[in-house]
């Protein structure tokens, strides 16, 4: 999902430079990781030290590609502009007709691969759950994203609603940080996002999130992974999964995934995003959301 | 009229107080009047760049906003106004945005800055009738213009942009700047002026103070000098010193000149008194002598021949007579010196009624000169009043004077003598015809042994002037040569007493 894009900030900016300052290590082609949204500027320097980080163990140009939605991002790795993504499990579990992409591994957050989803709402406000939103102001992330977007659609049909005609007025901010800022500032009465990044943006940022308050979590999702292309050589996949998967192990990787608020990187199956291709299912008897206004 | 009353306080106050009153005064008031002058040029200068800041931020604003609007990004469109808010906090100068806000062209919301009080997707919510129309007014607009000022929104300025898309308008963007900090700016720019006014006052004022004294104590010096000078103490001219070349020192410098010239005027004045005084008494020495000397010098004759011949009877029967005429010449003149310079008689007080009885003693004076007499002696007007003298004293001053008249007339003429009341003093006027004096005669008239007649003891007119002094009257006498001579006497009157006794006692008292 978009979190950790939204810690993915100003990277397309700064992968260039990186890139370039990276061409002595590297021995072999470029590896473009796709990231969405949410520039948060304090993550950027984090990005370029991952960035270095990944280049020097894999011996290859690490760069880092941002876009502002996962559709974006699946389409750059559709044509092969990436060479790999951090994506939601939604978009992970959308039928790709051929199939191209490869689990690689996911982020394990409080011990686990998995995260919830959070409805959030201003902290003043006293809604017990998504349905006390009716008619209200409701911020999605991404209509790719599953915690920001499918979870709570999926809630609302649960409960009998039509999520369509539910809120008054909805909207994406492509960025699960934003969230949290369109909640605080009153732009929308309430909104759906990733449990990691909320947490993230309180340890950030705690004066944003002080002013709003989680109202409902879902149950526990397999956490957005880190896909690959089909096409990437097996070795170069294999050196970048077990960079990722190493980092746990030694100081300066233990350093990044501190700042990224990670316990590490691990292997996972596919069926650990059934419960999302579950829910994908049944969001496809009702369509997208479409802009009243 | 209330003003012209209140205006006499100024003059009456010191220089030293009103001049630097004045331009404390002025100072404030003109520095305060440019001061107000300039804040209100600047608040019309600020008021129309933040007018055009509204304006050129409201046009940007909706260029920003133009792709969102399509994709109804309201999250995008929030985004811009918060950055305007942000901008507009930072101090640098741009329009403080207090209010933006996207619209759709039917008034619905699609962003703004207070999204709890306008939430997204409702129609923008109005105070009132009027706001209405002026909201319809700012979403009619074909361009993008600053929205009147009125009532309602003052203190603001309000712009408007609307947003097209190949001639369609698909929504707007309403901006809203404060003055206020403006408002602010101006108030301490005020503030500012004043005190500054206030201080530079104050410092005029002391400069004022310093200047009045310099220019007030030189006005002062003078002042005090004439004040000397009234006094009779010329030695003030010391205080005005050190003159400057501006008017005040022209006009000290010639008030010194004048106090000198006034000192040696005074001095001459004084050296000339003293040598009259001494010229005079050698004048009467002279006079006495001569006087003395003449019967002397018979006198002495005799003695020599009966001291020769004391056994002559015939030479003591003729000269001891002549001795006795001489002796008596001699006692003669100093009993009148005498008598008159004594002067401690006691006095009573004189009716005017005596004056009647002494036209008989004036004809019998005449004889047979061919002298005519008009005498006229107006009585009626003097009742109950006296002139603080004696009857003989008033006769005799009437006596020596008509007896000078008629010895200046040998050949006849006109004599007239009048009496009356004139204010509170009695005047008496005698007039001859004859050949009058030149101005030299009249100086040493009424001097001891001064006389122009042959034969003149030269006392007469001396003794009258004594009279007259001591009874507190005066004597002058009018006349040019071939005019005759007009003596006037004037007499102050008191109330007469009743009882003859105590009168001059009274009198005195009185």
């Amino acid at each position: 999902m978009d979190r950790r894009w939204f810690v993915g900030a100003a990277l397309a900016a700064t992968g260039s430079l990186a890139t370039r300052a990276l061409a002595e290590v590297a021995t072999g082609g470029e590896l473009r990781i796709g990231l969405t949204a949410v520039v948060v500027r304090e993550y950027a320097r984090f990005f370029m030290d991952l960035q270095s980080y990944l280049s020097v163990r894999t011996g290859r140009a690490v760069s880092f590609v941002q876009r502002r939605t996962y559709a974006d991002i699946m389409r750059m790795l559709g044509r092969q502009e990436l060479e790999a993504a951090w994506i939601c499990g939604y978009p992970y579990v959308q039928r790709r007709n051929p199939e191209f992409l490869r689990l690689l591994v996911a982020p394990v957050y409080q011990g686990a691969p998995l995260y919830r989803s959070y409805v959030i709402a201003s902290a003043s406000s006293s809604a017990r759950g998504i349905e006390d939103f009716r008619d209200r102001v409701f911020a999605y992330s991404d209509p790719d994203s599953n915690s920001g977007y499918l979870v709570p659609r999926v809630a609302l049909l649960d409960a009998g609603y039509d999520p369509e005609t539910f809120f008054r007025f909805t909207f994406f901010t492509y960025n699960h940080a934003e969230t949290v800022t369109a909640v605080a500032d009153g732009v929308a009465d309430g909104g759906a996002v990733d449990s990691y990044v909320y947490n993230v943006v309180a340890r950030y940022e705690p004066e944003l999130a002080r002013r709003t308050r989680v109202v409902s979590a879902s149950r526990q999702f397999g956490f957005p992974p880190i896909v690959v292309h089909r096409a990437l050589e097996a070795e170069v996949a294999g050196r970048l999964r077990n960079t990722l998967i190493g980092m746990a192990d030694e100081p300066a990787g233990r350093a990044l995934l501190r700042r990224l608020g990670l316990d590490g990187f691990q292997e996972v199956s596919p069926s650990l995003y059934d419960s999302i291709r579950d829910l994908a299912a049944r969001a496809r008897t009702i369509g997208r959301p479409v802009d009243t206004l | 009229m209330i003003m012209i009353r209140k205006w006499p306080k100024l003059p009456s106050m010191s220089l030293m107080t009103k001049v630097p009153l004045m331009i404390t005064l002025v100072v404030f008031a003109s520095t305060l009047i440019i001061g107000l002058l300039v804040i209100e040029r600047d608040w019309n200068r600020q008021r129309t760049i933040l007018e055009a800041q509204t304006l050129t931020l409201a046009r940007a604003t909706a260029a920003a906003g133009k792709a969102h609007i399509v994709n109804t990004d309201v999250w995008a469109l929030y985004r811009i106004l918060r950055q305007l808010g942000e901008r507009g906090t930072d101090g640098a100068g741009l329009a403080p945005v207090v209010e933006a806000a996207f619209l759709r062209p039917d008034g619905t919301i699609l962003a703004h800055t207070d999204p709890r009080a306008h939430p997204v997707g409702l129609k923008l919510a109005t105070q009132s009738e009027a706001g209405a129309e002026r909201l319809a007014q700012a979403i009619g607009s074909e361009a993008a213009r600053l929205l009147p000022e009125d009532v309602r929104t003052e203190g603001f300025i309000d712009a408007v942009a609307p947003i097209t898309i190949d001639g369609v308008k698909v929504g707007l963007v309403l901006l809203r700047s404060s003055t206020a900090g403006l408002i602010a700016q101006l108030r301490t720019d005020a503030i500012v002026v004043i005190a500054f006014s206030v201080g530079l006052a104050m410092v005029m004022s002391l400069f004022g103070t310093w200047l009045s004294r310099r220019m007030v104590r030189p006005l002062q010096n003078l002042a005090d000098g004439i004040d000397a000078v009234a006094r009779g103490d010329l030695s003030g001219i010391r205080n005005v010193q050190r003159p400057g070349r501006d008017e005040i020192g022209q006009v000290t410098r010639q008030f010194n000149r004048m106090v000198e010239e006034l000192a040696e005027k005074k001095r001459l004045e004084r050296e000339l008194a003293a040598s009259e005084r001494l010229a005079g008494l050698g004048r009467f020495a002279a006079g006495l002598a001569h006087e003395v000397n003449n019967p002397i010098g018979g006198m002495m004759n005799c003695v020599q021949m009966l001291s020769r011949r004391p056994d002559d009877a015939e030479l003591v029967r003729k000269y001891v007579p002549l001795l006795d005429n001489g002796l008596r010449s001699i006692s003669a003149t100093i009993q009148a010196l005498l008598g008159e310079l004594r002067g401690n008689e006691k006095r009573t007080s004189c009716k005017a009624g005596c004056l009647i009885s002494l036209e008989e003693m004036v004809r019998s004076e005449i004889g047979d000169r061919q002298i005519r007499l008009d005498w006229v002696v107006d009585t009626a007007d003097l009742s109950g009043l006296a002139v603080n003298c004696t009857c003989p004293h008033i006769q005799q001053i009437v006596v020596n004077l008509t007896r000078n008249a008629i010895a200046v007339m040998p050949d006849g003429g006109r004599l007239s003598f009048t009496s009356r009341k004139v204010g509170e003093v009695l005047e008496l006027v005698i007039g001859d015809t004859g050949p009058g004096m030149d101005d030299k005669t009249m100086e040493r008239l009424f001097e001891p042994f001064y006389s122009t007649r042959p034969g003149g003891s030269g006392l007469g007119l001396w003794i009258t002037y004594r009279i007259v002094e001591r009874m507190g009257g005066s004597i002058r006498v009018e006349s040019r040569p071939g005019t005759g001579a007009r003596f006037v006497v004037t007499l102050p009157l008191v109330a007469a007493r009743v009882r003859d006794g105590d009168e001059g006692e009274n009198i005195r008292a009185a």
